[in-house]
């Protein structure tokens, strides 16, 4: 007797409901060991691989490059080779057919609990990102009679799944365009004017939508403001690194000391939501990675309660897991607030955008020198919600931060 | 190790009630934490057995809101093994917990179908809030639990091939403490809910979850689908009048989606 064993992805994170198949590692039909790398797929977070978890011959239910829900499998392994029509491979075509017969055999959705405790349920509402293995359609009986007097057919229905009278009076008598939102409810839904120069469709990542709609989200919920500071230094990040003792470097002591510094400027470490604030009890730093191969923001959780060489140490072990794309979900989820250093690429100035569910963000600008000067200067600019907090208190805690780093630069100064 | 006690009839729940709302709710508390009561009771609710008055009944609603305990109700499209590993395993908090079967569903087979054009989602909570959707805009959405599940099934596939209406479900896994936001932003799909329990209605579960709601959004439009209040015949169709099923459902649905 042939057993099947489906291969199922693991819910890691409640945005999801389908997934990018990126590839298949192994052929359709192929032979696998347990613990065989399988597929990657990528998550709106992260590309995570799939590994088998017994023995025996791959039979894919999708094609790479195929959106999968999150609780359709993507593949069976079986016993016995595959033999007849089920060596054939699934195409972008017919992997609705096939894995709508499969998703039928009684395979039971059993999706991992996130191991951050409660999770809020967040259901994308506009249906954008809803995608059905199976593209059958349906018909209601008041449609299908409507549809059979005025000679319609299903195809004349793509993209839709539920098929109803309203469906076909629509179809008939098409409804006027509706006029556009006043406020449009994301960037991305923005009515666009239309184009008139030719151009080429570049479909964005599914991490880079990901990233757009967090990044429109708190553009949405926050009234952003930013306060500038300018720094005068005499090398400060070149000096850290000389320095005997702290051999750390800059963007570990900025994690350091402003993970501190939100303890005391708890509006910084919440968000608004209805003319309420919340504060975080926990300070969760984000700190922005983007070495071009996207742009991902891995967290210190409790970064207050890490010494600066945990915090010199994390880093190092995030921005690794970043260089080899295994950051896990954890890893960049639940930033409280989010420090960009854009200070190696050459930016003496920039305006961070605040993210979602988040009240602040810190900008580091490069360090620049005058041709021939032992003195420079470099900028750090506070982007924060003005419904929580205002630019005093911006201010306040730019200095702040401003003084914790000239004490640094003065201890290095002085030990070399 | 966790004591797990299976009470063979719902009904006799009651027996017990005195232990469980002041000896195993209270202990944690009144021994300022020092010890905990991982008990497990499960226990088959529910009628359409003809099983008669006083062996057919859902009488959670009594053990609904003991601050200190937690309950449960089974359903098919997600496995109850998992929840069973999740509440005997060392995960989710140790608190007595009350485990409703329904008695209808013992013969079914779990699996995760749904009616063509829809497919089930199950939330990331630790017993978690099953959804059944649609890719199109829904006309309602019913929310219920356990053994109703069934039934709320074929009334959507009846009323979207007869009455040309697209109804989604909610069917938490978790009665008590209420998943309330969670819960929120899918009865918003559609702004319409109708809540159907199979136990007596008043100050019942489906109340409970309208108002928790209502008060959180004063535009849904809200219906509710409850057991008649009189005791379960034992005679079948008169049970299966009192009881309510899938017609119930279809004509309250269309109720609230007048």
């Amino acid at each position: 007797m042939i057993a099947t064993t489906p291969i199922l992805l693991e819910r890691d994170n409640v945005n999801d409901e389908s997934v990018v198949l990126v590839c298949w590692h192994i052929e359709h039909g192929g032979k696998v060991a347990a613990e065989t790398l399988l597929a990657e797929v990528e998550t709106s977070k992260a590309n995570v691989e799939v590994y088998a978890s017994v023995e025996g011959y791959l039979q894919w239910a999708f094609p790479a490059g195929a959106d999968v829900p999150v609780s359709s499998p993507i593949g069976y392994i079986s016993t016995e080779p595959l033999t007849g029509g089920a060596l054939r491979a699934p195409t972008k075509s017919s992997a609705g057919n096939s894995t709508a017969g499969s998703m039928s055999n009684g395979t039971l959705a059993v999706p991992t609990a996130t191991p951050l405790g409660p999770v809020a349920l967040v259901v994308d509402t506009s249906g954008a990102a809803f995608v059905f293995a199976s593209p059958r359609q349906r018909i209601s009986r008041l449609a299908a009679k409507m549809m059979e007097e005025h000679g319609l057919t299903a195809g004349q229905f793509a993209g839709k799944f539920l098929i109803r009278k309203q469906d076909v009076l629509d179809l008939l008598n098409p409804p006027a365009p509706k006029p556009p939102a006043v406020m449009a409810q994301q960037a991305s839904a923005l009515p666009a004017a239309a184009i008139t120069q030719p151009y080429t469709e570049v479909p964005l990542s599914k991490m880079k939508r990901f990233e757009g709609a967090a990044l429109a989200a708190g553009v949405r919920n926050a009234v952003s403001s930013a306060v500038v500071v300018t720094c005068f230094t005499r090398g400060l990040r070149k000096n850290l690194k000389n320095h005997p003792v702290e051999t750390g470097n800059l963007s570990a002591v900025i994690v350091y000391e402003v993970s501190r510094l939100l303890r005391k400027y708890p509006v910084l470490n919440a968000t608004h939501r209805k003319g309420v604030m919340l504060q975080y009890d926990q300070v969760n730093l984000g700190f922005a990675l983007d070495d071009g191969r996207g742009l991902k923001v891995a967290v210190f959780h409790d970064a207050d309660q890490m010494s600066l060489q945990q915090v010199a140490d994390e880093l190092l072990a995030l921005t690794t897991a970043y260089v080899q794309n295994k950051l896990t979900p954890t890893q960049i989820s639940n930033a409280t607030f989010t420090i960009s250093d854009l200070s190696g690429l050459g930016v003496s100035d920039f305006y961070p955008i605040i993210s979602e569910n988040q009240s602040g963000i810190l900008g580091v600008s490069g360090e620049q020198f005058a041709p021939g000067s032992e003195y420079g200067f470099y900028t750090m600019n506070l982007t924060f919600d003005h419904q929580l907090s205002d630019g005093r208190t911006a201010a306040r805690f730019l200095n702040d931060l401003k003084k914790r780093l000239q004490v640094y630069e003065e201890a290095t100064l002085a030990a070399i | 190790m966790r004591p797990v006690v299976e009470i063979m009839f719902g009904d006799f729940t009651m027996l017990a009630a005195d232990q469980w709302i002041n000896h195993a709710a209270k202990f944690e508390y009144m021994y300022a934490g020092q010890v905990k009561v991982p008990v497990v009771i499960r226990t088959a609710m529910g009628g359409k057995r003809g099983y008669g008055a006083t062996h057919s009944q859902s009488l959670e609603k009594h053990l609904l809101g003991v601050p200190g305990t937690r309950v449960l109700a089974l359903h098919h499209r997600f496995d109850p093994a998992e929840i069973y590993s999740r509440l005997l395993g060392d995960v989710v908090a140790q608190k007595p917990t009350l485990v409703i079967e329904n008695k209808v569903m013992y013969g079914e087979k779990a699996s995760s179908d749904a009616p063509e054009g829809f497919k089930w989602f199950h939330s990331g909570h630790d017993f978690p809030i099953s959804y059944l959707r649609c890719a199109d805009q829904p006309d309602a959405t019913i929310l219920c639990y356990g053994g109703m599940l069934m039934d709320a099934e074929k009334a959507v596939e009846q009323l979207f091939s007869e009455y040309d209406i697209i109804v989604e479900v909610i069917c938490p896994t978790q009665l008590y403490p209420l998943q309330r936001d969670a819960l929120i932003p899918l009865v918003r799909r559609s702004n319409k809910l109708l809540v159907v329990e199979e136990g007596h209605g008043f100050c019942g579960y489906g109340s409970e979850v309208l108002a928790s709601l209502y008060e959180l959004d004063t535009q849904l439009k809200i219906r509710r689908v409850a057991s008649y209040p009189q005791h379960i015949p034992s005679a079948k169709p008169l049970e299966l009048v009192v009881l309510p099923g899938v017609q119930r459902i279809v004509s309250e649905t269309l109720e609230l989606t007048k």
